[in-house]
């Protein structure tokens, strides 16, 4: 282990080393573009000879910049390869030895395992490759071992310590989540996602509310933290929402994400909160409110949100409504059609279409409404459900006076493409001249 | 001193501020480009792709007579690591068989969608969408422009974010999970951002990713190669540091969509909108006071199929060179103005001096180093100090871009990098070769021409090599259009009506459009 991390220290070193070569190169370039002003400059005042001393010094810095650049290249390229090989070794080599610590009785187990803390970050990445039941002993093995151990942030330079902090998720302790909730409401952005990455890793209650505080408090994007908070596999996440929801006065951003969150859990715990969410003032919240009530498994207010005074919510009721495959608010939805707002239309359309044939009749009569864009997205709706094949098939049998109205309503619609599209496929030349002329009658 | 002598002192500081530019730019571009690989190293972008807690994004695909790469540019951009987003492909009057061979690939179908339409177009044929990606439309329209495809593309967007894709190029999986990350940090002031393209010659597309074949390129994609890692590389991270981006480029960007419709979309009097619509945002945002940010994220990258030929490279610097040349002339109240901030003191004179001036100086240096050299006026170091600024700085700045890519992006196999750093060092001869088209461009502005010459393609061969099943090219698959049916351009009439009508334009909504209003 000794040799392991000597040379990982001196790894840090050669990168160091190479990026020093690199500026070296750089800062050759930047003082040939010195040395030239400076030759100018004594070239105007007719200095011949300290411009001409500065015009060979600068060609050799172009030809000595040059060649440091092409070899810190090649070094690094060697030095990178050469590190990701230690590394792997590395990996090998610590996982090997976590797998001799386990074969040990317990007293022994839990000596070995804390001599294998300093590499903690190794060890979580190296147990990616195990199976799961033994990546899992491995983890609560050696959670045990460090249960009273402070946090270890080792590792030299930023990425080792990200490394370390990330494994301390892994890890899952009780001790840690302090140590990742101050790191995750740090100035530092990196160490703060790496934390928050980590919170959402560890699973736990405390880790679970110390993320949620840091929807607003921490100088990550919410976004960002509602992602991570999406995954957790803590199973008490909708009471800990619900909770926040039902008890306290939240700030507006906490509101939002949280009835996103209350959605993604698709728990039908979740729906009292998310009806007090749908009354809120702020039409952000009520919107997401309205979008979660789709992903619950049960019966959830949404008809309320349809009729919601902002289009917005009307939009994200809509999509919901297609989502939750709510029938019964077919003829609503077919009613949305004709919103004063495009995107309430189109959402409510889409709707339609994901509910599914079920919903044909509720359909229907949209086709003889009076709005235009009504007409068409029921025609749409319709022969995505295959009223067109239904009706050329009808055709095909029982003749043009059996379907004329409907053609009819479907050139109203102006949705006679898809129509003639089926027919071309599917009526003989005679019965495709009698539809073009029911179409014609139509225009 | 004699004003010969001054001049050529002039041309020379000319070079020497020109290379000494780039270097500080790559100086600052090495801090944005370390940054973004510490980043990279810990972000979960398997969280990010499963969340929809990411911001979506609709993706436009000009394509002009584009049907040996349309299929590669499509079937990426399909495949990308992405909660949510949509693919438009807009082909604009193609006369080849572009819009059947996607037809038939995709398995379009037409739909008559009744959309806002925010930008003026040429009309619009016919919309289409995927029976087997329903995240995938094609508009297909009449000919108009690069820019005015990119309009119909955008009208016909659903998200916020609008990915700008030029139909020979040849996404990244991660591309756009990349660049909304760079996003999601200041949804609020980011408005446009920029992602690396790179050659793809010589590649090809397994599995969905990008592979080199082994085939032998030809030294003028090799050049191509070390120029695009130095712009992209080098200088774009430090020009969107200085929020000064000369460019969001049109083989891969991204733009949001409220923005292209308050500047009235895409410019259509130039050849390239890329260029011209990053100054206009410039423009805009600085006119107004509002705190923007044009970003870049080096870590997007996209591919894209570069002349192969010293022919085809001329048209296209002569292309280019013309655009800039346009832009500057048109954005030119923006020259030195401080109000305009970066983009006006820093930005906007480097186009003018650097790039759309640059073939004058250089010629003008070449032409009196010549004079003087054979007339005996110039002396040994003289000469040397030409060669050092002209030529070996440009080296310097070369291989400092290569430098910033082994360093913080690509792994190379040892034989390529070695090729790679060997060719740095012939790169900057390329620049006299190109000058005549630069030259030649200039003449065009100044007599208002503009031409597109079509440049050899040969796409990107994918793993898969089940031939395309070419349908005939018309309104639709299943034969031609019946004569009760209305022409393409009373259909065109008819959206107008509607659009004239109830319909109001507005951005495009989804749960995470919606929390970069209210969450932040």
């Amino acid at each position: 282990m000794r040799v392991l991390l000597r040379g990982g220290v001196g790894l840090v070193r050669t990168e160091s080393l190479l990026s020093g070569l690199g500026w070296a190169g750089w800062l050759a370039g930047v003082s040939v573009v010195v040395g030239f002003t400076w030759a100018l400059s004594a070239y105007v005042v007719s200095d011949t000879e300290r411009a001409n001393d500065a015009v060979r010094a600068g060609g050799l810095l172009v030809l000595g910049a040059c060649m440091v650049l092409t070899i810190a290249c090649l070094l690094r390229r060697e030095w990178r390869t050469g590190r990701e090989r230690a590394h792997r070794r590395a990996l090998a080599t610590v996982l090997a030895a976590a797998r001799c610590c386990m074969l040990l009785d317990p007293p022994e187990q839990t000596k070995a395992l804390r001599e294998l803390a300093p590499h903690v970050s190794l060890l979580a990445e190296a147990s990616e490759t195990m199976e799961k039941p033994e990546r899992e002993e491995l983890r609560r093995a050696m959670a045990e071992a460090l249960r009273n151990e402070q946090p270890l942030i080792g590792g030299r330079g930023k990425r080792g310590q990200l490394a370390s902090l990330a494994a301390l998720g892994w890890l899952g302790t009780r001790s840690t989540v302090w140590e990742l909730k101050r790191n995750l409401h740090g100035e530092d952005l990196d160490r703060a996602y790496v934390a928050g990455q980590a919170l959402a890793e560890h699973g736990s209650r405390y880790a679970y509310e110390a993320l949620l505080a840091g929807l607003d408090s921490t100088g990550l994007p919410p976004s960002r933290v509602a992602a991570l908070l999406e995954g957790p596999r803590f199973e008490g996440a909708v009471e800990v929402l619900s909770r926040r929801v039902l008890k306290g006065r939240l700030p507006q951003v906490h509101r939002f994400w949280i009835a996103y969150l209350l959605g993604n859990t698709g728990s039908p715990g979740a729906l009292q909160a998310l009806e007090r969410l749908l009354a809120d003032q702020d039409v952000s919240v009520r919107a997401n409110a309205a979008e979660a009530l789709g992903q619950l498994p049960c019966r959830t207010p949404i008809e309320r949100a349809l009729r919601d005074e902002s289009w917005v919510v009307r939009c994200h009721a809509a999509r919901a409504a297609g989502v939750a495959g709510r029938h019964d608010l077919a003829p609503v939805l077919v009613r949305l059609l004709e919103d004063r707002e495009w995107w309430v239309r189109q959402n409510a359309m889409i709707a339609l279409k994901v509910l599914g044939p079920e919903i044909r009749e509720a359909v229907l009569p949209a086709l003889t409404g009076s709005d235009r864009f009504a007409r068409n997205k029921a025609a749409e709706i319709l022969i995505d459900f295959g009223y067109a094949r239904e009706l050329v098939e009808r055709l095909r049998v029982a003749g043009p006076a059996n379907v004329e109205r409907h053609v009819r309503e479907l050139a109203r619609a102006e949705a006679t493409d898809a129509l003639h599209d089926v027919a071309l496929t599917d009526l003989t030349p005679a019965q495709l001249e009698g539809f073009h002329e029911l179409l014609e009658m139509d225009a | 001193m004699s004003a010969i002598e001054l001049i050529y002192a002039a041309l020379m500081t000319y070079f020497v501020t020109l290379n000494g530019g780039y270097l500080v730019l790559t100086a600052i571009s090495t801090r944005v480009n370390l940054r973004r690989s510490v980043e990279s190293g810990y972000t979960q972008y398997e969280v990010l792709a499963s969340s929809r807690a990411t911001v979506p994004v609709s993706v436009i695909i000009p394509a002009y007579n584009e049907q040996v790469s349309v299929i590669a540019a499509v079937e990426t951009a399909l495949a990308s690591e992405h909660p949510e987003f949509e693919v438009i492909l807009v082909n604009d009057g193609s006369t080849d068989d572009t819009m059947a061979i996607a037809i038939e690939r995709f398995e379009l179908e037409v739909r008559d969608v009744f959309h806002p339409r925010p930008l003026e177009t040429k009309p619009v044929r016919r919309v289409y969408q995927s029976r087997r990606h329903p995240n995938l439309w094609a508009i297909d329209k009449e000919n108009g422009s690069q820019a005015d495809a990119y309009n119909a593309g955008v009208n016909l967007a659903r998200y916020r974010y609008i990915v700008q894709v030029d139909s020979d190029c040849v996404l990244d999986r991660e591309a756009l999970l990349r660049t909304m990350r760079v996003v999601n940090h200041d949804p609020g002031r980011i408005v446009g951002i920029g992602g690396q393209v790179r050659p793809g010659n010589g590649m090809r597309l397994e599995d969905g990713r990008m592979v080199p074949t082994g085939e032998r390129k030809p030294l003028v994609v090799r050049f191509q190669e070390i120029e695009y890692l130095g712009v992209f590389l080098a200088q774009r991270p430090a020009w969107s540091e200085l929020n000064a981006v000369p460019v969001v480029a049109g083989g891969y960007g991204a733009w949001r969509k409220d923005l292209l419709i308050e500047l009235g979309g895409y410019s259509t009097e130039l050849t390239h909108p890329d260029i011209e619509i990053t100054q206009a945002a410039h423009d805009r945002l600085r006119t107004e006071g509002t705190p923007y940010r044009v970003a870049f994220a080096p870590d997007a990258v996209s591919y894209t199929e570069v002349p192969s030929s010293w022919r085809d490279l001329m048209r296209q610097r002569k292309r280019w060179q013309r655009v800039v040349i346009e832009t500057v002339w048109k954005y030119r109240r923006m020259l030195f103005s401080p109000r305009h901030g970066s983009a006006g003191m820093l930005g906007m004179p480097y186009l003018l001096l650097y790039e759309a001036l640059g073939p004058v100086f250089e010629v003008a240096a070449y032409a009196l180093t010549a004079w003087l050299a054979a007339t005996g006026a110039l002396s040994v170091t003289g000469m040397l100090a030409f060669l050092v600024v002209s030529f070996g700085l440009s080296m310097v700045v070369r291989l400092t871009g290569v430098y910033a890519d082994v360093w913080h992006l690509h792994r190379y196999e040892r034989g390529e990098l070695v090729k790679r750093l060997a060719l740095c060092v012939l790169e900057p001869i390329t620049r006299p070769v190109l000058l005549p088209s630069r030259l030649w461009a200039l003449a065009e502005f100044v007599r208002g021409q503009k031409s597109w010459e079509a440049m050899t393609r040969i796409g990107t061969p994918t793993i898969e090599t089940a031939p395309t099943q070419v349908a005939p090219a018309g309104p639709g698959l299943k034969g031609s259009r019946p004569a009760w049916a209305p022409s393409t351009d009373a259909l065109s009439v008819r959206s107008r009506s509607i659009r004239a009508g109830a319909q109001r334009t507005l951005p495009g909504r989804s749960a995470r459009d919606s929390s970069e209003r209210a969450g932040r």
